[in-house]
């Protein structure tokens, strides 16, 4: 039993080294940047990662906004008192439900099923067929060519969604307000919802996404890293970054949320 | 640029493919190593790229231990092509190509342009270049990292089973341009051969036999 114990808790242990390390060495690659040839192929790959994980999810995360946010209104007129002008009271809900957390998760989630199970796949797939070796026979990085567009991308495109997710569910929520209160204008709706958005909220919004979109892409890699000889490695890295990055995407949204908000 | 390998040993866990191995190539020679199956001719390769780590012995590129180069002049110095694979499944095979030439140097796009260009005609494969990797056979691969290596324009060109697969007439053809390569740049050329393949332009041939490389 003990042994069994042990035996986890340095699994853990190692794998949180693993994601550090894994950090320390992406910063370090970052070097390359400063040479002009080089910053031109990361761009290459960056936009390509940006485009596949930012623009390439615009459809789907449009659909879940629009869900979300003709829903939620529609469920918020059941439980107030009919003919009051409640335009307050909708900005306050909106920004302590949608910005501060569904947005954010919602995201997160989609960015995890997307872009994260197929970056997984495709770079387990370039480790099972030793395309890493092939890039280290031209005395070139892996590190710099594959991991570190996708350690910038994700970040950078968790922060878009959320922006765009926010921006789609506020229209969708204006919308059904419009069917009970066709007088209020979209102007003041915005308005009261941007009044609501503090410097905090903006901070706490930009870390999540940050910490979150990089702690994504650090556990994708970690475990497309895991990809040995057999095919069944890659699906299993699929499905145990996954399992990690929802894990660690939620309690980070939590915690967050909590020192935030709470404390 | 020369090579010299000595008191040579390499293995991967419990299997030993060379003990006290030993081979010497002269700047501008030619030299084949005939392999059989599994008899670790890749492997002897990769290790004279850097690719490869072995345990025990010298292995000098020019005079200066491969261990101790770094990467850019590895890469200016000693090209690898592959037998099989070899190029990245996400690029093109312009991109695989012109990827390494952009990485290492600070050449300028249209002179990558027409380097590539220059060796891909001479080699057959300007047709493919926009190609993706897996749009192509086992030969073209072959041809598509030797072209890689061609426009590295390394000094010690090391080419692994670069004849499978190939008619006697292409083979003679891209042996012709790998001999003018070597005379007009005073390269040497380290070629594994498969049992088919032609030596003509080889100078001396070596084979493994019981872990060592002897002559043939």
């Amino acid at each position: 039993m003990i042994g069994v114990l042990g035996a986890y808790l340095r699994g853990v242990f190692n794998y949180f080294l693993d994601i550090s390390g894994l950090l320390a060495l992406t910063i370090k690659e970052s070097r390359h940047l400063l040479h002009p040839a080089r910053r031109n192929i990361f761009w290459m790959m960056f936009k390509r990662q940006l485009y596949n994980t930012g623009v390439r999810a615009i459809g789907i995360n449009t659909a879940i906004a629009l869900i979300i946010g003709s829903l939620m209104m529609a469920r918020l007129y059941a439980v107030l008192p009919p003919g009051k002008s409640m335009v307050e009271f909708y900005a306050n809900f909106f920004v302590i439900v949608v910005i501060r957390e569904l947005g954010p998760l919602i995201s997160g989630v989609i960015l995890i099923a997307r872009s994260a199970t197929a970056i997984t796949a495709e770079l387990g797939h370039l480790k099972l067929y030793n395309e890493f070796e092939v890039l280290k026979a031209q005395q070139m990085s892996p590190i710099f060519i594959f991991l570190l567009p996708v350690f910038f991308a994700f970040p950078l495109s968790l922060l878009l969604m959320f922006i765009f997710f926010n921006a789609v569910s506020i229209s969708s929520a204006y919308l059904v307000i419009l069917l009970d209160d066709p007088s209020l204008s979209f102007t003041v709706f915005l308005s009261a919802i941007l009044a609501k958005i503090t410097g905090l909220e903006v901070v706490i919004t930009l870390s999540k996404a940050l910490i979150g979109g990089s702690l994504i892409g650090l556990i994708s890699l970690h475990f497309c890293g895991r990809v040995a000889g057999r095919f069944t490695d890659i699906s299993r890295a699929i499905s145990s970054s996954t399992t990690a990055q929802l894990i660690t995407f939620f309690t980070l949204n939590v915690v967050l949320s909590l020192m935030a908000y709470k404390l | 640029m020369s090579l010299h390998v000595a008191n040579f040993y390499l293995g991967f866990d419990e299997l030993s493919l060379f003990e006290d191995a030993a081979i010497e190539i002269a700047a501008g020679e030619i030299v084949c190593l005939a392999t059989g199956v599994l008899d670790g001719g890749t492997s002897f390769l990769k290790a004279c790229a850097g690719i490869v780590p072995f345990q025990r012995g010298t292995l000098l590129v020019d005079g200066d231990d491969i261990n101790q180069l770094p990467p850019e002049q590895i890469f200016r110095k000693v090209a690898y092509c592959y037998e099989s694979g070899g190029l990245v499944s996400l690029f093109t095979v312009y991109n695989n190509i012109a990827l390494p030439l952009k990485y290492h140097r600070n050449f300028d796009n249209e002179f990558i342009v027409k380097r590539i260009q220059f060796v891909a005609e001479q080699l057959e494969i300007a047709d493919i270049l926009e190609y993706d990797v897996h749009q192509l056979n086992d030969v073209q691969l072959r041809l598509v990292n030797l072209a890689r290596a061609l426009v590295i324009r390394p000094r010690l060109l090391l080419a692994d089973e670069l004849q499978s697969g190939m008619s006697p007439a292409m083979r003679e053809k891209i042996l012709a341009i790998l001999k003018r390569y070597c005379n007009e740049t005073g390269a040497s050329l380290l070629m594994t051969t498969t049992a088919g393949d032609s030596h003509s332009i080889a100078e001396r041939v070596y084979r493994i036999e019981n872990k060592k490389i002897v002559l043939e």
